[in-house]
C-alpha cells in the first residue's frame, strides 16, 4: 500500500521530468514541432499518477487517516550536516503523500495539461509553424510540472526548498522565453530577484527550525516534540517562512514581480502567474499550519498582509489597460484573499479558493491569450473592443471566468471566497470589511475589462482584418476549463472524500490547530451570501454603466481626480521607490567597494612596497657604483661571515 | 600489492612532472603533437587518480568507514644525526621526509584538480599559439605541485609544493597573459610570496618546536621533524602556548589568507584572473585558491586549535566582509571576467565562514564548496574564454543576445549560473546551505559537540550574500546572453582569430566535452553527494574536529558563569577567556 504510494509520487515526478530531458534531446535532432507529444504524454501519465494516488489515500479506512498522513515516504538519503550524532543524520528525499498533497496535485496537474495543450496551438505563427523556441518551451512547461509537484510532494523543508527554487527558476527562464526583448529579459531577472528576497528569510526559517529541532522532516517538525522544540520560536519562524510566501505568491510588499512576470507567453502566465506557483505560498503557510496557529502575531501578519494586499492589487486593476496586467493584479488580489483565509484560521476554505481559482484565472487567461493572438499580439483593451462577435467561444468563456472571479452566486468564485469572507468577519471585522469591498471593487475592474474588450462596436487594431476565433488546440481547454469555473464550487457541497473540507480536514487540523472559525461545509451564512452576492452584482453593473451606459464618466474621472488615479495608474510608484532606496544605494556601494579596492588598497600596498623600494634605490645608488673593489669587499665580508656562523654552531 | 598500487601517490604528483620534462625534450617544431601529449599525459594522471580513488575506497572500506590515511608512503628526505651540538646531552637527528598519503579531506581536492587540469590544458588548444611547449610543460609541472600539496603529510613537503605552485603560474601569467600581464604576474608573485614568507617562519619555527619536544622513541633523540602527526601533537600536549599559537597563527594566515584570498588581501586576485590565459585562469580560481583553505583545514585549525578560536570570529568578520563586498564588486564590473574574479572573492569568504564555524556541517560544507567552486567557477572562465576566442572582448557593453547565436554556450553559461547561486539540486546547493547551516548553529551544542566560536548573527548578514550572488550572476547573463544581439564590429559571430582559425557561431565539439564532465558533476553533487560524504565526514571529524575540541571545550568552560548569548556577540570575551582557560587545558596535557 505504502510502497505503491510511494512508487506513484516517484512516477508523479519522473513522468514530467523525463518528457522535459527527451525534449531537450529531440530539439536536436529537429524533431522539434513534435515537442509538445512530450509534454502532453508526461504530464497526462503524472496526472493518471495523481488520480490513482487520490483513490489510494481514499482507500485508507478514516480511522487510519491521521497516522497514514503522517508517514514520511523516503525514497533515498541526499546529504547529511553532521555526523550521526546530532539529529537523524542523513537528510533524506522523502515524501509527504496526504489528502493537501493529493488535491495540490490534482488542481496542478490538471491545469497544466489543459494549459500545456493550449500552447499547441498557441505558440504557432500563422501558418502552423512553431514559434522560435517551441520545443524550448515545452521542456520548460515540463520542467516546471516537476518542480511544483516535487514542491508539493516533499516531505522535509529542504526538498520544499528545491521546489520553490526550481519553480522559480522554470518562472525566470519562461518569463524571459522572448529573450531577445529587453524587458522580458529584466522581467524574468526582476522575478528571480525578487524572490530570492523572500527566499532569504525562507532560508533563514529554515535553518532556524534546524538550530532548534535537529531536523527538517515535517514528520518530526510538526509532531509534538518538534513543535515543543521550537517553543518560543515559533513567531519568527513562522514570519521567516512567511518571507518566503509574500516573495512566491508576490504579496505586499514584494508583489512587484508579478505583474512585469506577463512578459512571458500568455500560457505561461495562465499556468505559473496565476494558477499555480503563485499558490505555493498559500500551500506553504497551509501546510506548516503547526508552526503558524502557535503564534497569534504570526496569524496576524498572514491576515493583515493578505487582506491589505486583496484591497491593494485590487485598486491598481482598477486603472489598468493591459489585459494580462489586470489579471495579474487580480491574482494578487485573490492570492491576498488566501492567505487572508489563512489568517483568520480557515485553511480549507484557502485551499479551497485556491482550486476555484487556479481553474476561473487559467481560464481568464488563457481567454486573454485566444484575444491576444486574434488581435496579432495586442493586449491593450483601449486598442480594440466588441470582439463578442467574431470570438464566441472566447469570449463566452471569458464570461464564466470572469463570473467566477467576480464572486455571481452560484459560481465557483462565490463559494470558496464566501467562506473566506465568512471567517474574516468572525475573526477580524475590518479585514472582513475590507474583503466584502475587494469584492464589489473585483466584480467592478473584471466587467470593466469584459465590456470594453468585447463589447460595444467593433474596433481592431491597425494591421487587423477582421477577429477570427482561436484553432481547437486553444478553444477546447477554454471550454474545460469554463466547466471547472462553473463547477468547482461543488466539491465544497459534496459529500464523503469529494468534500473539500472533509477530505482536508485531518491534515490541516489533525490537532485542531486551526480551531475557531473553521467553515462548516456550504452551510453559510445566508445573509452574507446574500450580500456578497449583490456586492457582486451591483459591481457588474456600475461596471456597465460607467463602461457601456455613459462611457463619458471613465474618460472624466481621470480629469476630476488626476492625484488618485495618476497614484493608482503607476502603481503607487512602488517600483520607483524600491528603485531609490534600495537599488541605486546598492549599485553605488558596490561601485563603492570596487573603488575602495583600486584606489585605496592599493595605495596602502604601494606605500607598504615603498619601503623595500627605497632601501633598494638607496643600496642601488651607494653600493652600486661599478667600482669592481666595493663588490669584492662585499663578497668577502660575507664570506668571512658565513663561515663565523658555522664555526661558532658547532 | 603491485608497483602501482604501492607508488600511485608518488606517480601520481611525478608523472606529470615527468611529462613535463619529457615535453621540453620534444622538438618545438610540432605544436600538435606537443599538445597532444600534455594533454594524454594529464589525462594518465586522472586515471591514476581515478585508480587512487579505487585504492582508497578498497583500503578504507571497514566496519569503521573511512577513517584513516591510506596508501601511505614514506622515506626520509634529508635526514642526518645533526653535526652541531643542538641536542644538548642527547643525540640530535634531522628528519625530513618525503611522506605522502590520502585522506577524505584531500581525496575530493585530488580529484578536482586530476579532472581540471586536462580541461584547462585541452582548452588552451586554439588559443595558445605561441612557445607552446614550455607553455604545456608549465602546466603539467603546476599540475604536479598542486597534486603534491593536497597529499604531503610532512609540513616541509607540504611548503615545497604549495611555494612551487607559483612559479609556473607567473610564468603562465607573465607570458601567455592579457596587455597588463607584466604587472598582473609581479603583483601575484609578491603578494603571496610575501605572505608565505612568514608562512615558512611559522613552519621553522613548528619543526623547532617538535625538535625541543620529540623525542625519538628508539634512541630517546631529539628530532627535528616536519611530520603532520607529530605537529599535531604539540599543541595538544601544550607544548604551544596560547600566546606562541596566536603568532604562529597570524605567520600561517599571512599566507593562507592571500592565496585565499581573504578580504581585504584580495586585491591581487582580479588582475590576476583578468590578465591570465584562460586556462591559467581555470586553474588559478578552481584549484590554487584551494590550497589557501585547504592550508587553514590541513594546519592552522588541528595545529594551532587554541588560536583558530580565538581568530575564529575575526576571521569570520573578514570573511563575511568579503562575501558582501566582492559581491557588489562583482555586480558593477564592466569585463565579464573581472565579474567572476570577484565572483571568487564572494565565495572563498563563504568557504572561510563554513570552516570557522568549526562545526561538521560547516566544515564539510566548507570542504564541499572548494570542490563546487572549482567546478562551476573553473567551468565560468572556460565560458569566458570562449567568448573571448571568439570576439576578442570581454567587455559587457559590447556583447549582447548571444543566446540566439550561441545556444548551446547560453545553455552553459546559465547552467553554471544557477550552480554558482546555489540552485536545490545542483552542487552549489549543499554547500551554501551546510556552511549556512553550520555558522548558524555554530555556539549549539546539539549532539554533546562542543560551542563553536560563530553564531546566528553571522549566517544572516552572509545569508543576504545569496541574494547578492543571484544578482551579480544574473546581471551577467541577461547582459551576455538576453536582449538583441550585440556583437563587437567586423566579427559577425565567425570571427577569425590572429592566426586565421575561424571558430563557429556556437561551440565546437571539443568545447562541448570540455564542459560537458563539469556539468555532469555538479548534476551528480547536487543530487547524490552521499558516497563524497561517507568519505569526506569521518576524516573532518577525527583529522580535525577531534583535535579542536580540547580547545573548543574550555572556551565552553570559561563560558558557563556569563550568558551564553555573549558567545555569538562578543569576539572579544572568546578571545579571553579561550586564553585564560587555556593553562588548565595544558596541565591536564602534560
Amino acid at each position: 500500500m505504502t510502497g505503491d504510494v510511494t512508487q506513484l509520487a516517484v512516477w508523479i515526478l519522473l513522468a514530467p521530468l523525463m518528457g522535459s530531458i527527451l525534449i531537450g534531446m529531440i530539439g536536436l535532432r529537429g524533431l522539434r514541432d513534435r515537442a509538445h507529444w512530450l509534454a502532453i504524454l508526461g504530464v497526462a501519465a503524472a496526472l493518471v499518477a495523481a488520480v490513482m494516488l487520490f483513490n489510494d489515500l481514499r482507500a485508507i479506512p478514516n480511522a487510519e487517516r491521521a497516522a497514514a498522513f503522517e508517514k514520511s515516504h523516503v525514497v533515498y538519503d541526499w546529504f547529511r550536516a553532521d555526523a550521526p550524532t546530532g539529529g537523524r543524520g542523513w537528510f533524506p528525499v522523502e515524501f509527504r503523500i496526504d489528502s493537501l498533497t493529493s488535491v495540490m496535485l490534482l488542481t496542478v496537474l490538471s491545469v497544466s495539461l489543459l494549459v500545456i495543450v493550449y500552447s499547441v496551438g498557441y505558440m504557432r505563427d500563422h501558418h502552423g509553424q512553431g514559434e522560435r523556441g517551441y520545443e524550448r518551451f515545452f521542456a520548460f512547461l515540463a520542467l516546471f510540472v516537476f518542480s511544483m509537484c516535487a514542491l508539493v510532494l516533499a516531505g522535509n523543508f529542504l526538498l520544499l526548498y528545491l521546489g520553490w527554487e526550481l519553480v522559480g527558476l522554470c518562472s525566470y527562464l519562461l518569463i524571459g522565453f522572448y529573450y531577445q526583448k529587453p524587458s522580458a529579459a529584466a522581467a524574468a531577472k526582476k522575478a528571480f530577484l525578487v524572490n530570492r528576497v523572500g527566499d532569504f528569510g525562507f532560508g533563514l526559517g529554515i535553518l532556524l527550525i534546524y538550530w532548534r529541532c535537529g531536523d527538517l522532516s515535517y514528520t518530526y517538525v510538526f509532531s509534538d516534540a518538534g513543535r515543543a522544540a521550537l517553543d518560543g520560536y515559533e513567531t519568527i519562524v513562522a514570519l521567516l517562512l512567511f518571507c518566503g510566501a509574500v516573495g512566491k505568491s508576490a504579496q505586499l510588499p514584494l508583489h512587484v514581480w508579478l505583474p512585469d512576470a506577463m512578459e512571458g507567453p500568455t500560457p505561461v502566465s495562465a499556468l505559473i502567474h496565476a494558477a499555480t506557483m503563485v499558490t505555493a505560498g498559500v500551500y506553504m503557510v497551509a501546510r506548516c499550519g503547526a508552526i503558524f496557529t502557535a503564534s497569534p502575531t504570526a496569524m496576524a501578519v498572514v491576515a493583515i498582509i493578505g487582506g491589505a494586499t486583496a484591497l491593494f492589487a485590487a485598486t491598481i486593476a482598477l486603472t489598468q489597460f493591459d489585459m494580462k496586467r489586470i489579471l495579474a493584479y487580480s491574482t494578487i488580489s485573490q492570492l491576498g484573499y488566501m492567505f487572508l483565509g489563512l489568517g483568520v484560521h480557515a485553511p480549507a476554505s484557502a485551499i479551497f479558493h485556491l482550486f476555484t481559482h487556479a481553474y476561473f484565472k487559467a481560464l481568464l487567461f488563457l481567454g486573454a491569450g485566444s484575444v491576444m493572438h486574434a488581435m496579432a499580439g495586442e493586449i491593450d483593451i483601449r486598442r480594440f473592443g466588441g470582439l463578442a462577435r467574431g470570438l464566441k467561444i472566447t469570449a463566452a468563456t471569458f464570461w464564466i471566468g470572469g463570473l467566477a472571479l467576480a464572486g455571481f452566486p452560484l459560481f465557483s468564485g462565490f463559494w470558496s471566497k464566501d467562506e473566506i469572507i465568512h471567517a474574516a468577519l468572525n475573526h477580524a471585522p475590518i479585514l472582513g470589511g475590507l474583503a466584502l469591498l475587494t469584492a464589489l471593487l473585483t466584480a467592478f475592474y473584471t466587467f470593466r475589462m469584459i465590456f470594453l474588450a468585447f463589447h460595444g462596436p467593433q474596433r481592431l487594431p491597425p494591421g487587423v482584418e477582421h477577429a477570427h476565433e482561436s484553432v481547437a488546440w486553444m478553444t477546447v481547454p477554454l471550454l474545460l476549463l469554463s466547466i471547472g469555473a462553473i463547477g468547482a464550487g461543488g466539491v465544497a457541497m459534496a459529500s464523503g472524500d469529494f468534500n473539500i473540507h472533509a477530505w482536508l480536514g485531518p491534515v490541516v487540523a489533525p490537532h485542531g490547530e486551526w480551531s475557531g472559525a473553521e467553515s462548516h461545509a456550504g452551510g453559510e451564512d445566508l445573509t452574507l451570501m446574500i450580500v456578497s452576492g449583490a456586492l457582486s452584482i451591483v459591481g457588474t453593473i456600475a461596471a456597465w454603466y460607467v463602461y457601456r451606459r455613459r462611457p463619458a464618466i471613465a474618460t472624466v474621472v481621470p480629469i476630476l481626480l488626476p492625484g488618485p488615479h495618476q497614484l493608482l495608474y503607476q502603481k503607487y510608484y512602488v517600483d520607483e521607490l524600491y528603485d531609490a532606496l534600495i537599488v541605486s544605494p546598492l549599485r553605488r556601494l558596490g561601485r563603492f567597494c570596487f573603488g575602495m579596492d583600486r584606489y585605496v588598497i592599493n595605495t596602502l600596498l604601494w606605500l607598504i612596497t615603498a619601503v623595500p623600494r627605497s632601501i633598494g634605490f638607496m643600496l642601488k645608488e651607494t653600493m652600486q657604483v661599478g667600482a669592481i673593489q666595493g663588490y669584492a669587499m662585499g663578497m668577502a665580508v660575507g664570506v668571512l661571515l658565513i663561515v663565523w656562523v658555522v664555526l661558532a654552531g658547532s | 600489492m603491485g608497483f602501482l598500487a604501492q607508488h600511485i601517490l608518488s606517480v601520481i604528483i611525478f608523472f606529470p612532472i615527468a611529462a613535463a620534462i619529457g615535453l621540453l625534450l620534444m622538438p618545438a617544431s610540432d605544436p600538435r603533437a606537443i599538445r597532444r601529449n600534455a594533454f594524454l599525459a594529464s589525462l594518465a594522471t586522472l586515471v591514476f587518480a581515478i585508480v587512487a580513488t579505487v585504492y582508497y575506497v578498497d583500503q578504507q572500506r571497514g566496519p569503521q568507514g573511512f577513517h584513516g590515511l591510506a596508501l601511505a608512503e614514506r622515506c626520509q628526505w634529508i635526514s642526518d644525526p645533526l653535526p652541531y651540538n643542538l641536542g644538548g646531552d642527547r643525540p640530535a637527528k634531522l628528519q625530513v621526509q618525503y611522506y605522502v598519503a590520502l585522506d577524505g579531506i584531500s581525496l575530493p581536492l585530488l580529484l578536482l584538480t586530476a579532472l581540471l587540469t586536462p580541461l584547462a590544458i585541452w582548452s588552451s588548444f586554439e588559443s595558445i599559439r605561441e612557445r607552446v611547449r614550455e607553455y604545456y610543460a608549465l602546466l603539467l609541472l603546476l599540475h604536479g605541485a598542486m597534486l603534491g600539496v593536497f597529499c604531503a603529510r610532512d609540513l616541509l613537503l607540504f611548503y615545497v609544493f604549495f611555494e612551487f605552485t607559483l612559479i609556473p603560474l607567473y610564468l603562465i601569467i607573465g607570458i601567455w597573459g592579457g596587455s597588463q600581464r607584466r604587472r598582473a604576474a609581479d603583483m601575484f608573485f609578491l603578494y603571496t610570496l610575501a605572505g608565505s614568507v612568514l608562512t615558512f617562519a611559522a613552519v621553522l619555527y613548528l619543526g623547532w618546536q617538535a625538535f625541543a619536544n620529540v623525542r625519538d622513541p628508539a634512541d630517546g633523540a631529539r628530532v627535528l621533524t616536519f611530520e603532520l602527526e607529530r605537529l599535531y601533537q604539540l599543541a595538544a600536549e601544550g607544548h604551544l602556548t596560547p600566546s606562541v599559537q596566536s603568532i604562529l597563527f597570524l605567520a600561517l594566515f599571512a599566507g593562507f589568507a592571500i592565496k585565499v584570498p581573504l578580504f581585504p588581501f584580495h586585491t591581487w586576485l582580479p588582475l590576476a584572473h583578468t590578465e591570465a590565459p584562460t586556462a591559467g585562469s581555470a586553474i588559478l580560481a578552481g584549484v590554487l585558491l584551494k590550497l589557501g583553505t585547504y592550508g587553514f583545514l590541513r594546519l592552522s585549525l588541528p595545529m594551532l586549535p587554541v588560536a583558530s578560536v580565538t581568530f575564529a570570529p575575526w576571521i569570520a568578520v573578514l570573511a563575511i566582509i568579503g562575501i558582501l563586498y566582492g559581491a557588489l564588486a562583482a555586480w558593477v564590473q564592466t569585463d565579464i571576467k573581472k565579474l567572476v574574479a570577484y565572483s571568487s572573492v564572494s565565495h572563498l569568504g563563504f568557504c572561510l565562514l563554513g570552516m570557522f564555524s568549526l562545526k561538521m556541517s560547516g566544515l564539510t560544507g566548507s570542504l564541499l564548496y572548494m570542490v563546487n567552486h572549482g567546478l562551476s567557477t573553473g567551468a565560468l572562465f572556460l565560458l569566458v574564454g570562449m567568448i573571448y576566442d571568439r570576439y576578442h572582448t570581454r567587455e559587457m557593453a559590447e556583447l549582447g543576445g548571444l543566446a540566439r547565436r550561441m545556444p548551446v554556450f547560453a545553455f552553459f553559461l546559465i547552467f553554471f549560473t544557477l550552480s554558482s547561486i546555489g540552485l536545490p539540486g545542483l552542487n552549489g546547493f549543499i554547500g551554501e546551505f551546510l556552511v549556512l547551516l553550520g555558522a548558524f548553529t555554530s555556539h549549539s551544542t546539539a549532539g554533546g559537540t562542543p560551542p563553536g566560536p560563530l553564531g546566528v548573527w553571522y549566517a544572516v548578514p552572509a545569508a543576504l550574500g545569496i541574494v547578492l550572488g543571484a544578482i551579480y550572476m544574473l546581471h551577467l547573463c541577461r547582459a551576455v546572453l538576453f536582449g538583441p544581439l550585440r556583437e563587437p564590429r567586423g566579427s559577425q559571430g565567425h570571427a577569425a582569430d590572429a592566426h586565421g582559425t575561424t571558430l563557429p557561431a556556437d561551440l565546437t565539439l571539443r568545447e562541448t566535452a570540455l564542459l560537458a564532465p563539469l556539468a555532469a558533476c555538479c548534476l551528480w553533487l547536487g543530487v547524490a553527494p552521499k558516497p563524497l560524504f561517507n568519505v569526506m565526514q569521518p576524516p573532518v571529524q577525527s583529522q580535525v574536529l577531534a583535535r579542536m575540541r580540547p580547545a573548543m571545550t574550555a572556551t565552553l568552560a570559561g563560558n558557563r558563569p556569563a550568558s551564553p548569548r555573549v558567545t555569538d556577540a562578543d569576539p572579544k570575551s572568546i578571545r579571553t577567556r579561550a586564553v585564560q582557560a587555556n593553562p588548565s587545558a595544558r596541565t591536564e596535557g602534560r
